[in-house]
């Protein structure tokens, strides 16, 4: 095991990652092609903190997630990893046979709930698995655990033995909770937790998570393409546009000042929830651009509204524009943005 | 029925008879439409939204039944031009009038545009099928029709488009289409059920301005069912907040948002993250969860989880409409004198 250097704050590194997936065509499967997932991605999490990755569907935001829990292998780059006795491992390119201790210290949270829990297994089944399959505990031990856990979140014990078609969505989504911190994880990738919830369970689920966040100094990578949700819980965050990070900054700062006219446009796009706020939106023109037939120069370049010359040939490098701003923009400091500006509640 | 209402649904009850009981999805709900106007419907999912947008089209499928209630639309009269009101709820689903009716002068659009479009034709024969049964006019002229309707959506290239099937479309284009659909016979009312839930921020903000134009050059009225009381704020003059199948709500949208009388709405709108205030803010989850729809509560649907219920008496007593000096409804024990 290599020992890499990583700063003492920072929980995970992701440097130059690339997830390819092949494009087969043919009586031979020839490959013809590749789907640029995700594309050269330079990402740090902190320790404890929230960080959002935001973008529409298809950017690669999941994918960026599975590379991370190594449910793929990543095509090139690193991703160094801080494990609980402080040693630095690049989880890119450890064997699979080693990955297991890592597994326990990484989980997720999955988007659907109804498909994300066996309908056969009873919820002990469920949240106690990964106790077993890790020969945490067993038994009479094993079923305290599992009691203890539903109380954390929110849930009777007395349920124990019941099957998830008996919950509703919300409940179901405390269940996978309590089975992502079955075994005390330190850093929990959330992908989509909310969206399938209707609203007034979406505000319990980001609640808990947050109670459980400080209770257990926890680390999250929260996806979604809810920006109000991600601004409610995020430190930072990422915006990615077609297998890359266009903007990394503070919640407060990305949200007030943008600095990409592609976050610029996301942001003006989220309908505001007050009427006396209608402000004309910047409607962006035609489609994300494919993956796997990517623009020459600034992918985002045939949608943004300020494209020059320059744009359409030489691809933007991310960097650093002061206090932690990262932007991929070739005219990050002449550009004056739209942020979503003080908005009051009118409640 | 005021002068410019278009649609009046009084004391709506459809009900599905299950075997394992009774499903009340829509119990006695109330909403008017202006002519032109648009009412956004919102409320958890479960509440009757959907059902209500497929009783008004008689689109209720068995064992659901419309059981008692008034729908009544006001549509000019072929022969004078002067304005009748018709009761949709008794019409016969597959009579005649309610086949001129449903898509000629009200039309939907679905969320999953994937779904409610037929992966086996092209949307061109699709649309176009709408428009020969309701105008009565030949193929060639429906096919011109068509290009003309999908070019007012903004369908790139309109006339080559028109023969593509739609797993060669992406989501936004669908939906455009959906939409050409829906008003390629110039509808009185278009029932926009959650057309953007299934689409990205950008692509639901390209539909939604879309719409508002269409809007502005047919006047056309739109009922918008929906989740996200973002959209709403965006695109409602009115706003209907539903319940358990019940109405709890009606009034203007800036009522709604700004002084809500029902402690359910209020409840809602303190359970959405705004954006704009991030972290400072605190969420009030509403406690609970929407009950069983098996086993209804007495009295006030929202009563086990209302933070201001009387005892003995909202646990008791069906909350009556009650109309407020400025117009708008609301059904809530605190406002109909019972305190």
């Amino acid at each position: 095991m290599q020992t890499q250097l990583l700063p003492d704050n920072i929980q995970l590194q992701v440097s130059n990652l690339k997830m390819h997936f092949p494009i087969h065509k043919g009586l031979l499967r020839r490959i013809v092609g590749y789907v640029k997932a995700v594309d050269d991605v330079n990402l740090v999490v902190r320790s404890r903190e929230t960080l959002g990755l935001v973008g529409e569907s298809g950017c690669g935001k999941t994918t960026i997630g599975r590379c991370i829990m190594r449910a793929y292998t990543p095509t090139a780059g690193q991703i160094l990893y801080r494990n609980k006795e402080g040693k630095v491992v690049d989880l890119a390119t450890l064997p699979a046979n080693q990955l297991k201790p890592y597994r326990r210290e990484l989980r997720m949270v999955f988007q659907d709930p109804y498909s994300s829990l066996n309908p056969r297994m009873t919820v002990m089944d469920i949240v106690g698995d990964p106790l077993i399959v890790h020969g945490v505990a067993k038994g009479k031990e094993l079923e305290d655990r599992v009691a203890m856990l539903l109380k954390r979140v929110g849930l009777r014990p007395e349920y124990m033995r019941r099957y998830p078609h008996a919950f509703s969505g919300g409940q179901r989504q405390r269940i996978g909770l309590a089975r992502t911190l079955a075994l005390e994880p330190r850093l929990v990738i959330a992908d989509e937790p909310v969206s399938a919830l209707d609203v007034s369970v979406q505000a319990q689920i980001l609640n808990l998570m947050r109670d459980l966040q400080r209770e257990m100094d926890l680390t999250y990578i929260f996806i979604s393409h809810d920006l109000s949700v991600v601004e409610y819980v995020a430190d930072r965050v990422a915006v990615m546009y077609v297998g890359k990070l266009v903007e990394v900054s503070e919640t407060e700062d990305l949200f007030h000042n943008p600095r990409h006219p592609y976050t610029e446009a996301l942001l003006s796009a989220v309908p505001k929830t007050d009427p006396r706020l209608r402000t004309k939106r910047i409607v962006l023109e035609g489609d994300v651009a494919d993956p796997a037939n990517p623009p020459s120069g600034c992918y985002f370049h045939p949608r943004c509204r300020y494209a020059r010359d320059r744009c359409r040939v030489e691809s933007p490098q991310l960097r650093d524009i002061g206090a932690g701003h990262i932007v991929a923009c070739h005219y990050a400091d002449e550009l004056s943005l739209r942020g979503i500006g003080e908005i009051k509640s009118g409640l | 029925m005021l002068d410019n209402t278009l649609l009046e649904v009084k004391g709506l009850k459809t009900y599905f008879f299950l075997d394992e009981g009774t499903v009340k999805a829509v119990d006695g709900a109330d909403l008017s439409i202006e002519r032109g106007g648009t009412l956004g419907v919102v409320g958890e999912s479960g509440c009757g939204k959907s059902v209500t947008a497929f009783s008004i089209l008689q689109l209720v499928e068995r064992p659901g039944r419309i059981i008692a209630g008034e729908i009544l639309y006001r549509r000019p009269n072929r022969n004078g031009g002067q304005m009748e009101i018709i009761n949709l709820a008794q019409l016969k689903p597959n009579s005649r009038q309610m086949h001129s009716i449903r898509g000629g002068e009200i039309a939907m659009i679905f969320q999953e545009p994937m779904t409610s479009l037929s992966p086996v034709h092209t949307i061109g024969h699709q649309i176009g099928e709408a428009i020969m049964l309701h105008r009565g006019v030949s193929k060639q002229e429906a096919r011109k029709q068509v290009v003309e309707v999908l070019g007012r959506v903004g369908f790139p290239r309109p006339s080559e488009r028109v023969d593509a099937y739609p797993f060669q479309l992406s989501g936004g284009l669908r939906q455009r289409a959906m939409i050409a659909m829906a008003l390629s016979c110039q509808p009185s009312l278009l029932i926009a059920d959650e057309p953007t839930t299934a689409l990205d921020v950008t692509t639901q903000a390209q539909i939604l301005e879309l719409m508002q134009q269409l809007q502005s050059e047919m006047g056309m009225a739109i009922m918008l069912i929906t989740h996200n009381l973002g959209v709403v704020a965006e695109m409602c003059k009115e706003v209907a907040v539903m319940y358990l199948g019940l109405v709890v709500e009606q009034a203007t949208v800036d009522a709604i948002f700004h002084d809500p009388l029902h402690p359910y709405t209020r409840a809602l709108l303190h359970s959405i993250p705004m954006l704009g205030i991030g972290k400072a803010q605190h969420l009030n989850p509403i406690k609970g969860m929407v009950p069983d729809p098996y086993n209804r509560p007495r009295g006030c649907p929202f009563h086990p989880r209302c933070d201001q219920r009387m005892r003995g008496k909202c646990d008791v007593i069906e909350p009556p409409l009650v109309t407020m000096p400025d117009g708008r409804t609301v059904r809530c024990l605190l406002y109909s004198g019972e305190q």
